[in-house]
């Protein structure tokens, strides 16, 4: 009786880091073999060393007693979500950063020979400098305007919208029941150069001021870095509007009372008050969209012309078409090493966490 | 109604209509400067309409507010000289508490060294200094409290106007926040304009009452002229605790009115002598520590019979509650330190009072007997 | 024009151009092909059994009152057949099958149709099986340029499906005059407008010949670059509107080209909706091109897989098959069957091009493994892809 006690107290006392340790080991396996890392008979060795460990935790939880339980409760439940990550997320990442320093023997070979072929990363940035920088300058304006037409939408729905709110949130949202890719094609019907808006606009007389401002080129607006930006913004809309209208609604109309009985306009009110309130919103929506946007090869491929092309098109040709792994895996790799500074940076300075 | 200057605030027939329901009617009345002044009612009287037609949050749909001498009845809220402390205090969560102060002089660009002076003197009158760099939501309530005081009082507007700037906090808190607001409202001598469910609290503060009910302000006086002498059946229930006694005005003798109880007495009410026509469907107020139940009869004054049914012991007082032979219900409240003879449950008790002790209202109540303002009733119909 | 030819159908490679762009979005494809009305299998409880892994769209259904020739062929061989319509993009089938014959292993399907380019890769590869001729009779039907293709030099990997021709379409709407030669394809007058194919060896191809370049004989990236060099300037000065796949047909029709690289059955059905799009084999020579069967390497059902290629070369059945699909069969006798089922398409010189037409057509060399990535990359750089 004391026995089973003082050995369920050793338990509980080293539970915390055997948890850990568990979690641990069971991902690296998880990644050895997503990775292949290992092959052969050491799969079979890997497998086993996978369940042993989440054996033994489990059978340390039934036997451990309640304290044990209570200390190993929150591994149990991280688990899924790290051996998912570990497998599905970490593994690929791996191989996709192995490859891109691999070469292959022959160009349909299935073989990757890893050579630390930095070369493939010459490559991407060379030949594809223009494709990176059309990637991320479109998804900036995109981002901007996404701002610019999302946060007044999404201000008129939580302080105008009443009791409408939840037809209006209803009426952004719906158009994205449709396939991504049919809403684009839509777009390029809807752009076309005997399209009603191309007709329209010159009907009104400002297809000369669309021209001069580079949004509309020798007539089209159809195929122009205008459309694939359009684009962009049109598909990216709700993942802006959305976080905002939640950081908005929460704002107590309170003080937004207070701001104007404080003597400041309602400009003011906006500039110092709800915007700064709604900073959070506009930070979450700007991941939201510049990420996805940055990779994107749709919008490029349906509304763009060859001069448009952004990276993810690049990606895919590599992969899918050229066959060409290693650079496209170096591609990849750049986009996502770029991407995660981008987002490092804007969070260090534009951060809000005391505002949570 | 004048507009005299030492008025700071003037309602002149004030009315706001939200469609055919009727939120105001015909509020008239004005606020001196300096003034403590509570708008007291149940939740949905028309208090705290009032109070943003004052600030401008809502506009009157007749009337004119007038500010200062001017009419300021379509000037919007940021153009008006007084400030709100808000029920939750609305603080901006994303400023400091200097930051928060300083957001009104800022608006009004007030230069900046300027700026930084008023606020640590007002953080000072509500004892903050040492937390201005603090979050609100480093904050207690009752902190939070006296930043929204303090950020309003740095304006120093023509008023200041409250709403329910007590209801967040918490009873010993409360108390003793009536104090400091108290304190400081004679330190900046501004004139607060004070909206509460509690009549208690009104009664403590406030140099002047309105008491509202259904949109219409029903009586303005000092908390002694409400107390003693409301204006209707509602104020006497609605202030303090009242025995409200139904009968007919059966004739004036000298400066007495004689009331014919319903119940089959008749009493003399002194100084109400031709108040109300003889005839007069009437109610007979008696406060309850007016009253002296005994078990003895009492030869001084009127007095009524009945069966004790309750006994509470409040510390400095008693509570006693008397069923009359009619059933009516009277509560009585008695000096628990003088001879508390030890009457029991059951015993019958002679209640009597002074004959000044009453006072006369029209019309009759719908409960006859105790009318106890129940402040936890009150807060669960809000 | 063939009167059983639904008239809004998707053509074959104008579906290929969408599919590709649903595959790449990672939407399940197999299901949307089956919403199609796609596979076609059934077992007639016979011994063999066969699956035939095709392009969307390329074989008379059993529909109308008809009986389509994979249940025709059924019927009379006894053999199971399972009809796919998995293959929709050469690069892309080739990315499926590539770990699996590239590491010795078989692939599941017996037959596959691969485009006489990819046909030639996958021959050179060594990732195909010979054809058991023996047991084809009808092969002496095959038309003869397909006997010793340039793909295939020793004629004993693959046999033609169905064949085309890439040239020049256009909408007369916009042109506002008929246009006969590539180089209209770089006249100013339509900067913007123009549409190239992603298709590299019909782009390529075409602006090759208006160069006086014969691509039969092409053999390094050298003897093509000009063609490179006036593509990659057409793209810099804006001329190029976009690289397309089949969407080029949405763009014609709608006036966003005004002319464009094309595919000839395409433009012969586009052109019963739009009279204004018009189809024109250049003056300095279109394109040929085929899609094949071939038997990739391990294959199970070899003996059904000729089964079913007899069947087909049968000119009485391959009518059935032209009469539907529109494009131009291989096999010889077809025109007199056709004439007796759609005498109006049997003239057509689209599917039955003249000795003058055919002396202007050329396909494209097969390229060694290292000048074909070369030609690859030098275009995708072009594409901008």
């Amino acid at each position: 009786m004391t026995e089973t006690v003082v050995r369920q107290n050793r338990i509980a006392r080293n539970a915390d880091r055997v948890g850990m340790a568990a979690m641990i080991v069971a991902s690296v396996c998880l990644v050895a073999l997503g990775a292949h890392w290992v092959s052969g008979p050491m799969v079979s060795v890997v497998v086993l060393v996978l369940l042993l460990v989440l054996g033994g935790v489990l059978g340390l939880a039934v036997t451990g007693g309640p304290e044990a339980r209570r200390l190993l409760a929150p591994y149990g439940l991280l688990k899924p979500g790290m051996l998912w990550l570990a497998l599905f997320f970490l593994a690929p990442v791996w191989s996709l950063l192995r490859i891109s320093l691999s070469t292959k023997e022959s160009r349909f070979s299935v073989q990757y020979n890893f050579s630390w072929a930095f070369q493939n990363y010459a490559t991407a940035f060379r030949d594809f400098g223009k494709q990176f920088e059309h990637a991320f300058v479109y998804a900036a304006i995109a981002t901007v305007l996404t701002i610019l037409i999302g946060y007044p939408l999404a201000y008129v729905i939580a302080f105008r919208g009443g009791k409408y709110k939840n037809i209006l949130l209803g009426l952004v949202v719906i158009p994205f029941f449709t396939s991504y890719l049919i809403r684009t094609i839509a777009w390029s019907t809807i752009l076309a150069d005997r399209g009603f808006v191309v007709r329209a606009m010159n009907a009104v007389g400002i297809g000369n001021v669309f021209e001069w401002l580079h949004i509309m080129d020798n007539g089209k607006l159809l195929n122009t870095p205008a459309a694939v930006i359009g684009g962009l913004t049109y598909n990216f809309l709700p993942f802006m509007l959305l976080p905002i209208y939640v950081s908005l609604e929460k704002i107590d109309t309170n003080l937004v009372n207070a701001a104007g009985d404080l003597y400041s306009s309602a400009s003011r009110a906006f500039r110092k008050v709800v915007f700064p309130l709604s900073i959070p919103g506009v930070f979450a929506g700007t991941l939201l969209t510049f990420i996805p946007a940055a990779g994107d090869f749709v919008n490029a491929q349906f509304l763009g012309n060859p001069n448009t092309t952004m990276i993810g098109n690049s990606i895919q040709d590599q992969f899918l078409k050229q066959n060409n792994y290693p650079v496209a895996s170096a591609m990849a790799a750049v986009l996502m090493v770029s991407i995660a500074t981008l987002v490092l940076l804007y969070t260090r300075i534009f951060g809000t966490e005391d505002l949570a | 109604m004048g507009e005299s200057p030492s008025n700071v605030i003037v309602l002149d027939h004030v009315s706001k209509r939200y469609g055919d329901f009727v939120a105001v009617h015909d509020a008239n009345f004005s606020i001196a400067t300096g003034e403590f002044f509570a708008m007291l009612g149940p939740s949905g009287c028309g208090k705290t309409t009032t109070l943003k037609m004052i600030a401008g949050f809502e506009q009157p749909t007749a009337g004119r507010v007038m500010l200062d001498g001017v009419d300021v009845s379509d000037v919007p809220p940021y153009k008006r000289n007084v400030n709100t402390v808000f029920q939750q205090y609305a603080l901006f969560p994303h400023m400091t508490v200097f930051d928060n102060v300083a957001f009104g002089p800022r608006s009004k660009k007030v230069d900046e060294s300027k700026i930084k002076a008023s606020v640590m003197e007002m953080l000072e009158i509500v004892r903050l200094s040492d937390f201005a760099q603090r979050k609100p939501s480093q904050l207690s309530g009752g902190q939070q409290q006296r930043v929204a005081l303090a950020r309003a009082l740095v304006n120093y507007p023509s008023a200041l106007l409250l709403d329910e700037p007590l209801a967040a906090l918490d009873l010993k808190l409360r108390e003793a926040m009536q104090i400091e607001l108290k304190r400081i409202q004679r330190e900046v001598g501004i004139s607060f304009i004070f909206v509460t469910h509690d009549q208690g609290e009104a009664l403590t503060m406030s140099d002047r009452i309105a008491v509202m009910s259904q949109g219409h302000v029903e009586q303005i006086g000092t908390p002694q002229d409400i107390y003693r002498s409301p204006a209707s059946l509602f104020v006497a229930g609605f202030i303090g605790s009242a025995n409200l006694l139904p009968g007919t005005i059966q004739s004036h003798d000298g400066a007495d009115a004689v009331v014919a109880l319903k119940a089959g007495s008749t009493i003399r009410v002194a100084g109400q002598a031709g108040v109300h026509a003889i005839g007069a469907h009437v109610s007979v107020m008696l406060r309850p520590e007016r009253l002296r139940p005994s078990e003895q009869v009492d030869s001084q004054g009127q007095s009524l019979q009945g069966t004790l049914t309750d006994l509470v012991f409040q510390g400095a007082t008693a509570r006693m509650i008397v069923h009359l032979v009619d059933g009516t219900e009277l509560t009585c409240l008695a000096d628990s330190s003088a001879r508390m003879p030890q009457i029991a449950v059951g015993a019958t008790m002679n209640v009597s009072w002074d004959a000044d002790g009453g006072y006369i209202l029209a019309g009759w109540p719908e409960k006859a007997g105790s009318n106890t303002t129940d402040i936890d009733h009150i807060e669960s119909t809000l | 024009m063939s009167s059983s030819t639904p008239k809004n159908q998707m053509t074959r490679r104008q579906f290929l151009a969408r599919s590709g762009a649903l595959g790449a979005l990672g939407l399940s494809l197999p299901a949307f092909l089956a919403a199609c009305g796609g596979s076609d299998s059934s077992s007639s409880g016979g011994s063999e059994s066969l699956f035939f892994d095709n392009w969307p769209l390329y074989v008379d259904p059993t529909a109308d009152g008809l009986t389509g020739t994979v249940d025709r062929f059924m019927a009379a061989t006894g053999v199971s057949m399972t009809y796919g319509e998995g293959y929709n993009d050469n690069d892309e089938y080739f990315a499926k099958i590539q770990p699996l014959l590239g590491a010795g292993k078989s692939i599941e399907a017996d037959i596959i149709a691969p485009t006489f380019w990819m046909a030639g890769r996958l021959i050179n590869l060594g990732w195909t099986e010979k054809l058991p001729k023996e047991l084809i009779p009808n092969f002496s039907n095959i038309e003869d340029e397909y006997v010793k293709p340039l793909w295939d030099p020793t004629g004993e990997y693959s046999m033609p499906w169905q064949g085309g021709v890439a040239g020049i379409a256009y909408n007369i709407d916009v042109t506002g005059r008929e246009i006969k030669s590539v180089a209209d394809l770089f006249d100013p007058e339509f900067k913007g407008k123009i549409g190239m194919l992603t298709e590299m060896r019909d782009t390529i191809g075409l602006i090759c010949m208006s160069l006086g370049i014969d691509i039969s004989t092409i053999t390094s990236f050298e003897d093509a670059a000009p063609a490179f060099e006036k593509l990659a300037q057409a793209k810099a000065d804006g001329q190029i509107r976009a690289f397309t796949g089949n969407d080029y047909a949405d763009d014609l029709v709608s006036g966003n080209f005004a002319a464009c690289v094309g595919w000839s059955g395409d433009v012969l059905q586009l052109g019963k909706d739009s009279p204004n799009v018009r189809f024109v084999i250049p003056e300095e020579g279109g394109t040929r091109w085929c899609d094949t069967m071939i038997l990739p390497k391990g294959v199970k059902n070899g003996a059904a897989a000729a089964k079913w290629m007899d069947f087909c070369y049968d000119p009485v059945q391959a009518a059935q098959i032209t009469r539907y699909v529109g494009y131009m069969s291989p096999v010889k006798g077809v025109r007199d069957e056709l004439a007796k089922l759609d005498p109006e398409l049997a003239e057509n010189p689209l599917v039955f091009p003249d000795d003058a037409a055919n002396a202007r057509l050329r396909s494209f060399a097969t390229l060694s493994e290292d000048v074909e990535a070369k030609f690859g990359e030098e275009f995708s750089a072009i594409t901008g892809a």
